[in-house]
């Protein structure tokens, strides 16, 4: 697959991941990374659409970024060089960045990466794709497609 | 009367008081409202913000944004790093707790009795805890009401012979909302927020919140009061309140880092002892309805003089799958739309040896805890406990929290996941109770504070908050904490030394 293709694959259903101007060039380039592991690994939920679940990705990738983005210094600083790092990482083993590689191939690097030796993605992995999940299963349209919605005020769910 | 929040500052105060204190948790309300209806002047100076029941609603995510300090990702560093998550806000981590209020286990008061120190002796406890469940209607919630998760749990301990309690819980007609960890939607828990806050208001308190402490003020031995940040907006204030005494109630990180700040360091954030809480998901061939009836109405008994809980966790699509990560992308997509046959447990385990509260002087404590051999151990039984339990009850599968492990069917599975010499860092565990980082003593130089919470070396700053236990309670702290609190300010009150 070309770089044309890859790149086609990343922006599925013409739902361009639109980057945060206002987080300067590394942050973009955060961005770009969280992005590209939560589209290759959020969950399969049945009754939602292709499309749908890309605009998800977008949204949930968003919450993620926005979330390391509020993180203390003291953890955003090796939280985006990592990500950073990572997202370069699979040009020794690809030849291309990780957010341009097809989901297929990102998901591989990925489980890679986490045992990678010298360099510790697992962490960094694990903080991403937990925001995921926390991200995807509170949004209001996965909830409804699993059966689980949560109603203000006293929960007749939990009724 | 109110809570003053950031928007209400406008410029550089200064305001005075006979005691300040710092946090507005289980130790800091507690002793706000006892002050307070002691006839003092009280001020109390809350970092987070100020969330009524109203705004309970909403998105996990967002609730978690607002309601725990870093939005519930404050690291314990260490392999492996330990998810540490405490509520951060006018209320602190009652707000975000499931309300359980076990009184401190007698082997662990007469351990302390032991140490010396004064009026921990049953005569002296009862009546405080019994005022304090008076205070926060608690109460034990009906079986018949349980959740799925509560009832099978009760029928695992009955299969092997387990004992067993009902769970003691701090709240009024709960409705199973269900959303414990992120504030109560109806008002049901009894947190400080709906309890001692406004009773302490009640008495002429004042509170502010989005205001940090940065700088405790000084003279010699003597603090004449805190200085904090507040933040409106944009804009940040300074307000400074000078007070007779001091109290630090921030909790077991923020109370050690702020006295490490300012310069306090006998023995002050060296002896954090965490409780580790490892969860699984365990999922059963019929239908349960996880989410239906009251949480966590019952806990595992058996295993107290070993400092071990197990008890069913709030459920959530979001928890389950939260639980689920380390088992990756196939198992959450299967689990979670099986969601109703599956049900979340933990175990909790008081940790075997002490971490560290640092000021790296990099704006925020650094936590750390060096995980031992005896508390993988310790882990490894509890697991092997919970999986017991849950398979006896009936559970087809159950996935622990350990990075790359297969579920669990039966022991077999476990003995093999267990004999391959496990890498601790493949445990995901997460951590909500953090003590006895400034403990008191009798013996000054193995304690941070006094009997009573008096800060050695000072003349008037008290820890007010879990940061003074002797050592963990192995169950929640939260009634622990606000026992002590209340044996220390009435002792405080009634001695004239103190001057206060």
């Amino acid at each position: 697959m070309n770089e044309t293709e890859n790149k086609h694959s990343v922006q599925s259903f013409g739902i361009e991941p639109q980057m945060n101007i206002q987080t300067g060039i590394v942050g973009r380039r955060v961005e770009r990374m969280v992005w590209a592991a939560v589209d290759a690994e959020l969950p399969y939920v049945a009754s939602i659409a292709e499309e749908d679940r890309s605009r998800i990705a977008l949204e949930v990738s968003k919450s993620v970024f926005e979330r390391m983005r509020l993180m203390p210094f003291f953890l955003r600083v090796p939280c985006y060089l990592l990500a950073i790092a990572f997202d370069m990482s699979s040009l020794l083993v690809c030849g291309k960045l990780f957010s341009n590689l097809d989901s297929d191939r990102r998901r591989t690097h990925m489980q890679i990466a986490r045992r990678w030796p010298i360099v510790r993605f697992g962490e960094l992995l694990k903080l991403t794709l937990s925001l995921m999940l926390l991200y995807y299963f509170d949004h209001p349209r996965v909830r409804h497609a699993i059966g689980y919605e949560w109603r203000t005020g006293v929960s007749e769910v939990g009724r | 009367m109110t809570v003053h929040t950031g928007n209400s500052l406008e410029s550089d105060t200064s305001i005075s008081a006979d005691a300040v204190i710092v946090g507005s948790g289980a130790g800091g309300a507690t002793a706000a409202y006892l002050l307070a209806r002691a006839g003092k002047e009280v001020v109390v100076l809350e970092e987070g913000g100020y969330h009524q029941t109203e705004d309970f609603e909403g998105p996990i995510g967002d609730l978690m944004g607002k309601l725990y300090r870093d939005a519930g990702m404050t690291p314990i560093l260490g392999k492996p790093a330990i998810a540490f998550a405490e509520g951060c806000c006018v209320g602190g981590s009652t707000v975000i707790n499931g309300g359980l209020c076990w009184r401190t286990p007698q082997h662990v008061l007469s351990a302390w009795r032991g140490t010396g120190l004064p009026e921990l002796d049953e005569a002296s406890v009862t009546p405080i805890f019994e005022e304090l469940e008076k205070d926060l209607s608690i109460s034990v919630q009906n079986i018949s009401d349980s959740n799925a998760a509560s009832r099978l749990l009760i029928e695992g301990c009955q299969q092997l012979g387990w004992a067993w309690e009902r769970v003691p819980r701090a709240q009024i007609d709960c409705s199973n909302s269900n959303r414990c960890p992120t504030g109560c939607p109806t008002g049901a828990k009894q947190s400080m927020l709906v309890t001692y806050i406004p009773k302490a208001l009640n008495k002429g308190a004042r509170i502010y919140s989005d205001a940090r402490v940065t700088e405790i003020m000084r003279n010699g031995s003597r603090a004449e009061g805190v200085t904090a940040r507040v933040t409106n907006g944009s804009k940040t204030f300074r307000l400074k309140v000078k007070a007779k005494a001091v109290f630090l109630a921030g909790g077991s990180i923020q109370t050690p880092y702020l006295l490490l700040r300012n310069g306090f360091t006998h023995q002050v954030g060296t002896n954090l002892q965490i409780h580790f809480n490892l969860k699984a998901v365990a999922t059963f061939p019929q239908d349960i309805e996880p989410q239906r009836g009251t949480m966590m109405t019952a806990q595992v008994k058996q295993f107290t003089g070993e400092d071990m809980y197990i008890g069913s966790s709030n459920f959530d699509p979001v928890y389950l799958a939260l639980t689920l990560a380390p088992h990756g992308h196939s198992v959450v997509e299967r689990v979670t739309q099986n969601w109703r046959k599956a049900s979340i447990y933990l175990v909790q385990v008081k940790c075997a040896g002490t971490g560290k509260v640092i000021n790296a002087r990099l704006g925020r404590p650094m936590t750390y805890y060096k995980l031992l051999a005896e508390d993988v151990r310790r882990i490894h039984l509890g697991l092997r406990r919970l999986v017991q339990l849950v398979l006896a009850a009936g559970a087809e599968d159950v996935f622990l929290s350990i990075a790359g492990s297969s579920p669990i069917r039966c022991e077999a599975d476990l003995d093999r996941l267990m004999s391959n010499s496990l890498d601790p860092r493949r445990l995901d565990i997460l951590s909500v109770h953090a003590m006895a980082s400034c403990p008191l003593g009798m013996d000054a130089r193995t304690s941070a504070a006094d009997a009573f919470g008096l800060l050695h070396g000072t003349d008037n700053i008290f820890i007010a908050d879990a940061g003074m236990l002797p050592g963990a309670t192995g169950t929640n702290p939260q009634i622990t904490i606000m026992a002590m609190v209340y044996r220390n300010i009435m002792s405080i009150l009634a001695d004239r030394k103190y001057r206060l």
